[in-house]
Order: structure tokens, then C-alpha cells, then sequence
């Protein structure tokens, strides 16, 4: 028994709702136990959207209409994007083809758009620099995301991601070639900065001054603040799935759909996620945060490794 | 499994150079010691799979005596030089290029030893173009860090830098180099140390400092 590409396709959006605040719930859990505290339950995340959800919502004074839809506008792109890439299934979905890597790419960035812009039609001083701090960052990002795109495109001759993770699984040379390592290594720091980890920004802090990404949504209150936090989980655990189901182990996988593996499939997400949360509890505990003119360093070392990616591929063995 | 030791030695070589990036941005004297021993070490695996590739047993040895001399041997020597001169011993390296400039210029150089490399009728067993380019790029690197770094402590890793990218386009190159050439490299280096702690005490006894600024002074 096979399940219809549709209810795959729905399954897909719903790992990406269900699990996404349990990733940012692990990881502040094992934080914490590394700081030897006890820490929130994993189960927190879940607990703050419900609060949330049950507020009241005050706008300030004088915004317009952009405000309020926001949150919205970026909360259906992290959902669209979940269609695209392959959440659980190695083949592609029926809507998995509406968009390429740069398509989901756009997706993002338009997410990001809106609730920067959000941060700044509030008024607050403190939102409007964090928009202005996280677009400033962004700019930077771009570059190296769009040579990390590139090298992926070169390696397996496709912009989709589907067929990406195909190439990989075809061949250890591929996994093990420079051009690839060093590919995954850029994405890994733009990871970083995308989620507003460490070496950019310390993600549970609540100093004003050393916000970014944070700091764009002060003002807002209600269903609209738990849209943003759970967005923001999303589009964690997005970036991991990119991460981890076209860039770096694109196995356990489901290959046909029957219901067994989609669950094995999901399992294999949720542990190969754990690898990674580990992976960013271990930096985040070990660096300290960059001062934020130091930050166009970091985004350096990241665009040179994609660059030194893209030499690789062209003028050496791939 | 051939293609994946194929492409895990063309990886160590990225390494490498990466490591030479990454001297580019330190600015401190522990910083330099630890990125070199970590260069050193992903030289010597360069060597060992360069040894499961060929066959040939001279590369483990070559490998091991690299690990034990430059990974943990030098930079331990290079730490004790600090420790002597603790109290001169500036905090941050004075740069004549700064870093984003420097790393800029040090892509450039990678390119150039790519596009020298590929010109060059060289054939070797062990993914000839690329290690042999990333080895001629260690080199340039290693000089354009010298060049820019007014320490003599820098200028000595940079010098120690260049015999590892030597070593690297050797070993890509021309595996079956004879042991005995490797290990006179070697003892280079041992000399190369040596001579620089010398150099490095006599400066901070006369001038108290480390940085070579004070040489440009006219003697007379």
C-alpha cells in the first residue's frame, strides 16, 4: 500500500508544523544542561505558542495594515517552502516541481522581507534596528548562499533539490569531494546566521543591543507574536531539512511512499536533526558572540569557502 | 573505494589551504601555533592516503615523522618562544594589509596557482592537478603572510607554511620521492626554527620587541 502524492504532499507541511519548536526546544534543553541548569522542558516552545495564541493583541498607534499581515505573509511562505524541498520522500511531490532551489530560496527571503518590514512600519526604535541589522546581515549572507547554490547546480547538473540528493546518494566520491565538503561548510555558517545562532547573535538573550533578528518582532502581541516564534522555528528546522535531505545525508529517505517508510523516514529526520542540534549546541556553547563589525568577517570566511568550492569544481578533479 | 581515497585526499589538500586562510585571519601568536600543527596534521594525511593510494611505505613514514615533528614539536617550540618574550610579546600582530583585504588577496593567489598549475605538463597518480595547485597556492599564501605580518614570530610560521605546500606538491606530484629527501626537509624546518629563535631573541633583547619594524633602521 502506497499513500496518494497528495496526503505525502500534507504530510510533509504537517512534520514541518508539529516538530519544528520541539528542534528549538531540544536544543535550548541540552544548552542548558551543558551550563550544568536544568532548564525549560523540550516541550516549552509548544507551551509559549499556546500562550500566545490566547493573548490579546495591541498594535501601536499609526501602523498600517503590512503590521498586521506580516506575520501571515511569512508563516504561508515557510509552509510553501515545505513543498518544495524533500521533507520525507526522495521522489518528488506533484507541487515539488513548482519552484527550484533559488525558487525556495526567493520563498525565504520574502519571509524574511515582510517581517523586516513589519519591524520597521512599528515604529519602535528597537524593531526598525533590527530590521535594518538583519537586512544589513542578509546582504552579506547573500553572496556565498548564491555560490552554495551554484556549486549544487554544478555537481548534479539540476537546480532541483530532489535530484540533488539523488546525485549524492549515487556516489561516495561525490559525498567525499572537496567541492562538496566545502560547499556544506558555507551553508553551515550561513545556517548560523539564518537562524540567529552564536558566532552572529545569541538566540535566547534578552539584551537589546545585541539583537537582530529578535529584536524585529518587539511590538508585536497576540496570535501574531506566536505566528513569528513558531515561524522562526520553522524556518530553523527548514534550513536543517535543506541541510541534512539534499546537502549532506540524503538517506532514509521514503522511496515509495507506503506508509512504514514515511515513518521511518520521519524518525531518520528527527534523529539526523538531533545530530545537528548537537552540532550547533557545541558552538554555541564554546564561541561568544562576534561584536557586529567583526560579523562581515565571519560572512568572509564563509564566502571563501564557497568561492574556493567553485574553483575546486572547475579547475580541479570535482 | 578508490574514488572516495581520491576525493578524501583532494579534501585533506582543501584543508590545507583552508588552514592557511585561517592564519590569515589570527591575530595571535597561539592562534598561528595551533592552525599550523592542525596544517601539519592534515598535511601528514595527505601523505598516509597518498601511501594507501600508491602502495608505497615510505609515505607512512613520512607521514608519522610529520605528525610527530610539526604537529606537536614546532608549535610547541614556537609556544615557548612566546613564553619567553611574554612581557614584549604584543597583544595583537600589526598588519601591513588588513584581513578582509588580506583574505581577498590570498583567493586571488589561490587562483593564479590554479591557472599556473593547469598549464603545466604534470601527471601525477594522486589527483595531479588539484593537490599540486593547492600546493603551489600554500606557497603564495605563505609568502603574502610573511610579507604582510611585522612579527618575526608570524614570519617564521609563514616560512614553516611554505615547506608544508612544498611537501604537499611533492607528494601529489611525485610520490616516490625517496625517503631521505623527505626527512631533509624536514630537518630544514628543525633548522629554519632554530634560527628564527635566534633571530627572535636577539630582538627582544636589543629592541624590545618583536616586530620587525626596527630593521628597516639604517645602522651606522
Amino acid at each position: 500500500m502506497t499513500l496518494p502524492p497528495v496526503v505525502l504532499q500534507i504530510l510533509q507541511v504537517l512534520t514541518l508544523l508539529v516538530f519544528s519548536p520541539l528542534v528549538s526546544g531540544v536544543i535550548s534543553r541540552v544548552e542548558a544542561m551543558l551550563q550544568a541548569r536544568r532548564g525549560p522542558s523540550v516541550l516549552q516552545p509548544y507551551y509559549d505558542i499556546w500562550k500566545y495564541f490566547h493573548k490579546g493583541r495591541s498594535v501601536p498607534e499609526g501602523v498600517s495594515p503590512v503590521f498586521t499581515l506580516a506575520p501571515y505573509v511569512a508563516f504561508a511562505c515557510y509552509m510553501t517552502v515545505a513543498m518544495l524541498i524533500p521533507v520525507l520522500t526522495s521522489f518528488g511531490l506533484p507541487l515539488g516541481y513548482m519552484g527550484d532551489i533559488l525558487g525556495g530560496a526567493f520563498v525565504l527571503s520574502l519571509a524574511a522581507f515582510a517581517v523586516a518590514l513589519a519591524g520597521l512600519d512599528s515604529g519602535s526604535p528597537y524593531a526598525g534596528l533590527g530590521s535594518s541589522r538583519a537586512m544589513m546581515v542578509s546582504v552579506l549572507a547573500e553572496p556565498t548562499l548564491i555560490f552554495v547554490f551554484f556549486t549544487v547546480a554544478l555537481i548534479s547538473k539540476t537546480d532541483l533539490p530532489y535530484v540533488m540528493g539523488e546525485t549524492l546518494r549515487s556516489s561516495w566520491g561525490a559525498v567525499f569531494s572537496p567541492t562538496h565538503v566545502l560547499s556544506v561548510a558555507a551553508f553551515f555558517l550561513m545556517i548560523l546566521v539564518d537562524t540567529g545562532r552564536i558566532p552572529i547573535e545569541s538566540h535566547s538573550s534578552t539584551l537589546e543591543f545585541g539583537m537582530i533578528d529578535e529584536a524585529r518582532i518587539f511590538e508585536h502581541s497576540g496570535p501574531e507574536m506566536a505566528l513569528l516564534k513558531w515561524g522562526s522555528a520553522m524556518k530553523q528546522f527548514l534550513l536543517y531539512t535543506i541541510f541534512l535531505n539534499i546537502l549532506v545525508f540524503p538517506w532514509g529517505l521514503s522511496h515509495d511512499g507506503s506508509p512504514s517508510s514515511v515513518l521511518v523516514a520521519l524518525l531518520a529526520l528527527l534523529a539526523k536533526m538531533m545530530v545537528v542540534a548537537a552540532v550547533v549546541v557545541a558552538i554555541e556553547s564554546s564561541f561568544s558572540k562576534l561584536r557586529l563589525f567583526k560579523i562581515p568577517e565571519f560572512m568572509g570566511a564563509g564566502f571563501i569557502l564557497s568561492v574556493l568550492a567553485i574553483v575546486t569544481f572547475y579547475l580541479g578533479g570535482r | 573505494m578508490q574514488q572516495a581515497l581520491d576525493a578524501l585526499g583532494g579534501f585533506s589538500a582543501v584543508l590545507v589551504v583552508l588552514m592557511q586562510f585561517g592564519l590569515l585571519r589570527s591575530r595571535a601568536i597561539h592562534g598561528h601555533a595551533a592552525l599550523y600543527a592542525f596544517e601539519s596534521l592534515f598535511v601528514a594525511a595527505f601523505s598516509a592516503l597518498a601511501g594507501i593510494t600508491s602502495g608505497n611505505f615510505e609515505l607512512y613514514v613520512l607521514a608519522a615523522v610529520t605528525v610527530v615533528a610539526k604537529v606537536f614539536v614546532v608549535p610547541a617550540l614556537i609556544m615557548r618562544f612566546t613564553r619567553d618574550l611574554d612581557e614584549h610579546a604584543e597583544v595583537e600582530i600589526p598588519l601591513a594589509v588588513g584581513v578582509p583585504s588580506s583574505l581577498l588577496a590570498a583567493l586571488a593567489l589561490t587562483g593564479l596557482a590554479y591557472a599556473a598549475a593547469l598549464r603545466l605538463p604534470l601527471h601525477g597518480p594522486l589527483l595531479p592537478h588539484t593537490s599540486f595547485a593547492l600546493g603551489l597556492a600554500v606557497v603564495l599564501i605563505g609568502f603574502f603572510f610573511m610579507v604582510t605580518r611585522l612579527n618575526t614570530i608570524s614570519q617564521l610560521v609563514g616560512i614553516l607554511t611554505l615547506e608544508n605546500g612544498i611537501f604537499l606538491g611533492t607528494v601529489a606530484i611525485a610520490p616516490g620521492l625517496p625517503l631521505l629527501v623527505g626527512l631533509l626537509i624536514l630537518f630544514d624546518v628543525l633548522m629554519a626554527v632554530l634560527v628564527f629563535g635566534v633571530l627572535v631573541r636577539l630582538l627582544a633583547v636589543r629592541r624590545a620587541t618583536v616586530t620587525t619594524t626596527p630593521l628597516k633602521e639604517l645602522k651606522g
